[in-house]
C-alpha cells in the first residue's frame, strides 16, 4: 500500500503526542491532525501539566510505570535544552503533604522523579496541619506553550492539521486507512464508551511569581503549581458533571484551601478561573479495534481515557498508540481483502 | 540620645530598625537617623540577587554561622505572615555544584531538606560530579529595603541624604553614638587595609521558566567566580565574577560574556532568555565581618561607634544576626550610660 493515511482524532496533548510518536514510528505514513478544539480550548490547556502520576485501578502498575518514566525522560530531555521555554518544559521542585500518613508511604513513581524523600522535620513545620510529607523534583508541562510546540513540530514533519468536528468515525473511512481516536472526553459520544465519564474539575490561575515550589496535599484536591506565567491552584472533583461553567462558591474554596497551604497567596493578582472535564475511566482505553459496517473494515486505535493522568503518562501512551498503528500497517499490508487508498 | 546610622543598604537599614524597634520604647528619648548618599535602588545591596546562602566554609568563624542561622531564622518566621510578599521574601529550592566530593557546609542544617545529589540529578549538569539540593529563602533587596525604610519611616526615624565624611562630623553636631554601616567606603571613615572590594558583575534576564537557584563552584576559581543562576520575582540574576581588589563599577563587556556563555552552558534552557540589563557592584570583603564597639575621644568627651560593615557577598544572608549584635552592644552602652534602668531586653 502506497503511503498509508492516518487520521489523529484530537488535539489535546494525547492527539498532538501521539500525532508525533507516529510520524516517528512509521515515516512512511501521512498524518493528519483531525480536532474541533485546538489549544489554549482543549482540556489539556485546563491542566497544570504536571508530572505526578494518577493511578488507574484497571491498568497493570508496571505499564503505568513504563509510560511514566518514557513521558518522564522524554521531557527531562527537553527541559535540558535550549528549546525548554518554547515547549514550556521546566523543573520544579516542591512538597506532597499528607494530614494523614498514607497506606502507601512510597508511591509506584518515587524512582522516577527526583531526589524523592520523605520531609524533614523542620520542613513539615511549615504546614501545621500536615503529619507527613515528601519532597521531591519533577517536570511540569505548561499548555498552551506544550501544546502549540507539538503543533509546530507536526507541522514540520509535513502532518497536515484540521479543524473539525468529527461526529462519526465512519466519516473518515473513505479519506483515511486508518483511525487514531484520541478525542479524550468527546469518545463518550464518538464510540460510545459508557466506561468513560467526566471529573469536572476547575482551576484558578494566578499571577504570584515569588512562588517557586510546588505544593500538593495528598489528597489531591488542594494543589499549587507553579508555571511559566502563573500559577495554578486547584481544585475540584466532581464526577459525571458535564457542564464547562465554573462555580463562584468554589472559586473562593479553591483560594482559601491554597493560602492555607501556602499563606502568601493572599498577595496573588490577576485571578483567572478554568474548567475542564477530565476523561475519566478506570483503565486507559489503548488498544486496537477493526469497525465493520457491511463489507466495510476500518482499523481504529483507541488511546483516551487519561483522566487526571494525561500529562504524566502521555508520551508512553503515544508510543504504545504508535505501535498499534504499525501493526495496523502491517494488518492492511498483508491482508487479501481490497486495499484502500 | 542620638543615633546616627551611616548607610542605607541593607546592614544600614535593617539595623537601624532593630535598634529602633528594641529600644524606642524603653528609651523615650532615642532618636534614630540614617544618613547615605545612596538609598535603595542605588545601594550595593541592591544589585545583590537576594539568595540566602553562607559561603562554603566559615573558616572556623561560628559567630558568623550563628548570625546566618539567627537571620535565616527570622526570615522563615516570617515566611508565613501577610508581610513576606512586600517584603521580598519567598522560598526558593536549587543546586550547589562541585566537581569533586567536599565536606557538608556550616549552615547544611539551617537550610531545609539539605541532602546530597543522586546521579540522575547530577546528569542534568555536565561537568560537575557532586552536589547539593536544599530549599532557602530568597530576600530581594529591590523590595526589602524600601519595606524597612517604610518601617523606619512610620517608626519616625529619619532620613538624610548626604554623604558623611568623617565620624567627628557626626558628633559635632550631637550624635551620640554612630553605626557604621557604610560598608564598601567604611575606609574613607576610618582606613582599614583589611577591607577590600570584591567585584562582580551580573545579568538580570527574563527566564521564568528557572525555578531553582544553581551555584557552581570551583575550587580554583574561587568563591562567585563559577557561573551560577538565580531566578528573583520577576527577573533572573546570571553571574559568576568575583574579582579581589577591582574598584571599577562599570560593566565589562568580557564580563558578560563570561558570564552568559558560562551560564548558557550550565543551562541551555537559558539561550532563550531575553537579557534586560547588566549591573556591577563592589561587595565589601574583609578577612571577617567588623563588628565591634570603638570609643572615640571627641573634645571632652567619650563618643561611640558600633562598627558593622565588610559583609563580602554575604550581607543579606547575615544581616539580621549582626543587626542584632549591634543592637546589644548599643544595649551595652545604654547601660554604661544609665540610660536604661530596666533590664536589657530579651532578645
Amino acid at each position: 500500500m502506497a503511503a498509508p493515511k492516518v487520521a489523529v482524532v484530537g488535539a489535546g496533548v494525547i492527539g498532538l503526542s501521539t500525532a508525533l510518536c507516529i510520524t516517528e514510528t512509521c515515516p512512511s505514513c501521512s498524518v493528519t491532525v483531525l480536532s474541533d478544539q485546538f489549544s489554549p480550548n482543549t482540556t489539556s490547556d485546563v491542566a497544570a501539566g504536571m508530572l505526578i502520576p494518577h493511578t488507574y485501578p484497571g491498568t497493570p502498575i508496571h505499564v503505568q510505570k513504563q509510560w511514566f518514566k518514557e513521558t518522564f525522560t522524554y521531557l527531562f530531555a527537553i527541559s535540558n535544552s535550549a528549546e525548554a521555554s518554547e515547549a514550556g518544559i521546566h523543573l520544579v521542585s516542591g512538597w506532597q503533604v499528607f494530614k494523614n500518613t498514607p497506606k502507601e508511604e512510597l508511591p509506584f513513581w518515587s524512582d522516577v522523579v527526583l531526589g524523592f524523600r520523605p520531609m524533614s522535620e523542620a520542613e513539615l513545620q511549615k504546614f501545621p496541619q500536615h503529619r507527613f510529607g515528601q519532597a521531591f523534583t519533577t517536570l511540569k508541562c505548561d499548555c498552551p506553550p506544550y501544546l502549540l510546540w507539538l503543533e509546530k513540530r507536526l507541522k514540520a514533519t509535513g502532518v497536515q492539521v484540521y479543524t473539525r468536528k468529527v461526529a462519526d468515525l465512519w466519516e473518515l473511512h473513505s479519506e483515511y486507512n486508518i483511525i487514531v481516536n484520541c478525542s479524550g472526553i468527546g469518545a463518550c459520544q464518538l464510540v460510545g464508551d459508557e466506561k468513560l465519564f467526566p471529573i469536572k474539575g476547575q482551576v484558578l490561575q494566578v499571577h504570584a511569581p515569588w512562588v517557586k515550589n510546588f505544593i500538593r496535599d495528598g489528597d489531591g484536591l488542594t494543589y499549587i503549581y507553579p508555571g511559566i506565567h502563573q500559577v495554578t491552584l486547584g481544585g475540584t472533583r466532581e464526577k459525571d458533571i458535564w457542564s464547562l461553567s465554573p462555580d463562584p462558591g468554589t472559586i473562593q474554596d479553591i483560594f482559601d484551601r491554597c493560602c492555607s497551604l501556602e499563606p502568601s497567596l493572599q498577595e496573588a493578582q490577576d485571578i483567572k478561573v478554568k474548567v475542564g472535564l477530565r476523561p475519566s475511566r478506570q483503565s486507559v482505553r489503548l488498544q486496537r479495534e477493526v469497525f465493520r459496517q457491511g463489507g466495510l473494515k476500518l482499523p481504529v486505535v483507541h488511546n483516551y481515557g487519561h483522566g487526571a493522568g494525561g500529562f504524566s503518562v502521555h508520551r508512553g501512551t503515544a508510543k504504545e498508540a504508535a505501535y498499534l498503528v504499525r501493526e495496523c500497517i502491517a494488518a492492511l499490508q498483508g491482508s487479501s481483502s481490497r486495499a484502500k487508498l | 540620645m542620638r543615633v546616627a546610622v551611616i548607610g542605607a543598604g541593607v546592614i544600614g537599614l535593617s539595623t537601624a530598625l532593630c535598634i529602633h524597634e528594641q529600644y524606642h520604647s524603653l528609651v523615650p528619648s532615642l532618636e534614630v537617623e540614617v544618613y547615605a548618599d545612596h538609598y535603595t535602588p542605588h545601594t550595593t545591596s541592591d544589585g545583590a540577587a537576594g539568595l540566602w546562602q553562607p559561603y562554603l566554609s566559615d573558616h572556623g568563624n561560628l559567630q558568623e554561622t550563628l548570625w546566618n542561622k539567627e537571620t535565616f531564622d527570622y526570615l522563615l518566621q516570617h515566611l508565613g505572615s501577610p508581610a513576606a510578599k512586600e517584603m521580598g521574601l519567598f522560598l526558593i529550592s536549587g543546586y550547589n555544584l562541585f566537581t569533586q566530593p567536599v565536606p557538608d557546609p556550616s549552615w547544611k542544617n539551617i537550610v531545609l531538606g539539605f541532602r546530597n545529589l543522586t546521579p540522575k540529578e547530577l546528569e542534568l549538569f555536565p561537568g560537575y560530579s557532586y552536589g547539593w539540593f536544599n530549599t532557602a529563602l530568597m530576600l530581594e533587596c529591590r523590595r526589602y529595603l524600601p519595606w524597612l525604610t517604610n518601617k523606619l519611616t512610620q517608626g519616625g526615624v529619619k532620613f538624610f541624604h548626604k554623604k558623611v565624611e568623617s565620624f567627628q562630623e557626626m558628633f559635632a553636631q550631637g550624635v551620640d553614638v554612630v553605626i557604621n554601616c557604610a560598608g564598601m567606603r567604611a575606609g574613607e571613615l576610618q582606613p582599614d587595609p583589611e577591607l577590600q572590594p570584591a567585584r562582580g558583575q551580573i545579568i538580570k534576564v527574563l527566564a521564568p521558566w528557572v525555578k531553582h537557584f544553581i551555584v557552581t563552584h570551583d575550587v580554583k576559581s574561587g568563591i562567585y567566580n563559577s557561573p551560577y543562576v538565580i531566578p528573583g520575582s520577576e527577573l533572573t540574576v546570571l553571574g559568576g565574577i568575583y574579582q579581589p581588589g577591582n574598584w571599577n563599577e562599570e560593566n565589562s563587556a568580557q564580563d558578560h560574556k563570561t558570564i552568559w556563555e558560562n551560564c548558557c552552558r550550565l543551562l541551555p534552557a537559558l539561550q532563550k532568555a531575553k537579557i534586560v540589563e547588566d549591573w556591577s557592584g563592589l561587595r565589601p570583603a574583609r578577612p571577617c565581618v567588623r563588628l565591634e564597639r570603638e570609643n572615640i575621644r571627641h573634645g571632652h568627651f567619650q563618643a561611640e561607634v558600633i562598627h558593622n560593615y565588610g559583609h563580602g557577598g554575604f550581607g543579606i544572608t547575615i544581616h539580621w544576626g549582626c543587626a542584632m549584635a549591634v543592637a546589644r552592644l548599643f544595649g551595652s552602652i545604654l547601660q554604661e550610660k544609665k540610660l536604661t534602668s530596666s533590664p536589657q531586653p530579651r532578645l
